[in-house]
């Protein structure tokens, strides 16, 4: 970008009055015609002057050429944008940039379509993959399961409600390893803003054991989060849907289910 | 007298009354450039009346930033007639007036408005040395390029762009 002083400075103004710059040098002297008003005012200078030494040509023409061209402009609709054949070249720039733009697109959809091909093959084998993982894991907790379930270490504690003999989940404990699984059984439904929580009862104290949802009943087992010293009993609440983790004791009116260990090892 | 920002209004709001306030100021000026150009009256009016024409078609384009309109319509104007004499039809031998010759329609012609003071042109073209004027002809008026005119001149490309450098620039500082 040249300063204003080096654009006059450099002869390229008298060039552009003359009308002798090539389309794209009369760009470039426009942009700085509209950049710099000293610019401006130096080609208004020199177009007037030209102007003025044209004057000296000046000669009237015969009277009756006025009202022959007013009522050829008349006649003539106005255009409001000329006539292509006026513009070729303009028309050549168009062309020639909805082609590039066509094959561009065209180039690019094809990129497209090869990536999204990868990508779905991509997206096909891991879900493979992510299956096979699955029925592997699957495998493998049942054969756990399996384990814990004939291991003669592991009590058996049925949390059931005694009013219906709804066994809601049963408890595997190993009272000397303080491990334990659960596995949902049968789940009544709740109210949609009510929650079933387990407890552990160790020192007379219930302590949170998280929350029992219903989707865990196909899961098999589930480790139990809390491990505590000399559990005496497994307790279930009904309460409000309030938050995965409880700080507060359970209060009375919420135990639905209360089963201790019947026999301690 | 219409200032040059009511002249651009009324012209680019399709006002075609314009083209007859702008034939009455102007008309005489850019047939005179015209025939000054291709030297035949005849053509010269069909040049003229193309030139308004192509005003009213093209005013969409006129900017004002780039020039004044009268400057905008007298490039038209002598666009047009050099375009007319490199055509087909046009005949050599209209080429033999000289130019100096046509300095004397001042003291022959009507002079009619001009938003340029006429007085002092006579003068202006007077203070131009007669090489300067020279070249002003061969580039303007006969749409020679720098090169073709330095030939014909027989002079370097780079004295004929001084030349014309230095006339242009006496024609701009007497406006």
């Amino acid at each position: 970008m040249k300063t204003a002083r080096e654009v006059i400075e450099s002869g390229i103004l008298e060039e552009y009055v003359l009308g002798i710059l090539t389309d794209s040098e009369k760009e470039e002297v426009e942009k700085y015609i509209l950049q710099y008003p000293e610019v401006q005012q130096v080609v208004f200078e020199l177009q007037e002057g030209l102007f003025k030494y044209s004057l000296q040509y000046k000669v009237s023409p015969k009277p009756s050429l006025k009202n022959e061209i007013l009522s050829k402009i008349k006649n003539t609709p106005f255009v409001e944008a000329p006539p292509a054949q006026n513009h070729p070249f303009l028309l050549y720039v168009l062309a020639l940039v909805l082609g590039i733009l066509a094959i561009t697109f065209a180039i690019l959809w094809q990129n497209e379509v090869k990536n999204s091909t990868k990508l779905n093959q991509q997206f096909s084998h891991i879900k493979n993959e992510y299956q096979n993982c699955q029925n592997n894991y699957q495998d493998l907790k049942r054969n756990y399961d399996n384990l814990i379930l004939g291991d003669k270490s592991y009590q058996t504690i049925k949390l059931q409600d005694d009013k219906t003999n709804v066994c809601l989940a049963t408890i595997y404990w190993n009272s000397t390893s303080k491990k334990g699984y659960y596995q949902v059984e049968q789940f009544p439904d709740l109210p949609q803003n009510k929650v079933y929580r387990l407890w552990c009862v160790a020192n007379k104290t219930p302590v949170d054991a998280g929350i029992l949802k219903k989707s865990e009943k196909e899961k098999g087992l589930k480790p139990i989060k809390k491990v505590c010293e000399n559990v005496e009993a497994f307790a279930v609440t009904i309460e409000d849907k309030l938050g995965e983790d409880r700080t507060t004791l359970p209060r009375p009116e919420e135990i639905f289910i209360y089963t201790p260990l019947s026999d301690k090892k | 007298m219409l200032t040059e920002t009511e002249l651009v209004n009324r012209l680019k709001n399709e006002d075609s009354s314009i083209m007859s306030y702008l034939y009455d100021h102007y008309g005489d000026v850019l047939y005179g450039i015209i025939l000054h150009v291709v030297k035949d009256e005849e053509t010269a009016e069909e040049v003229l009346q193309e030139t308004f024409l192509k005003i009213w078609q093209n005013k969409t384009f006129y900017d004002p930033r780039k020039g004044k309109l009268y400057t905008w319509m007298l490039n038209i104007a002598r666009n047009l007639a050099i375009d007319t004499t490199r055509g087909k039809n046009f005949k050599k031998n209209q080429k033999n007036q000289s130019f100096e010759n046509n300095v004397n329609y001042l003291e022959d012609k009507n002079i009619t408005n001009i938003p340029t003071d006429i007085i002092g042109v006579k003068e202006l073209v007077n203070q131009l040395d007669e090489s300067y004027k020279m070249i002003i002809e061969k580039v303007y008026f006969e749409g020679y390029t720098l090169a073709s005119a330095a030939d014909e001149l027989g002079i370097p490309t780079s004295t004929l762009k001084t030349r014309l450098r230095a006339a242009l620039n006496i024609l701009r500082k007497k406006v």
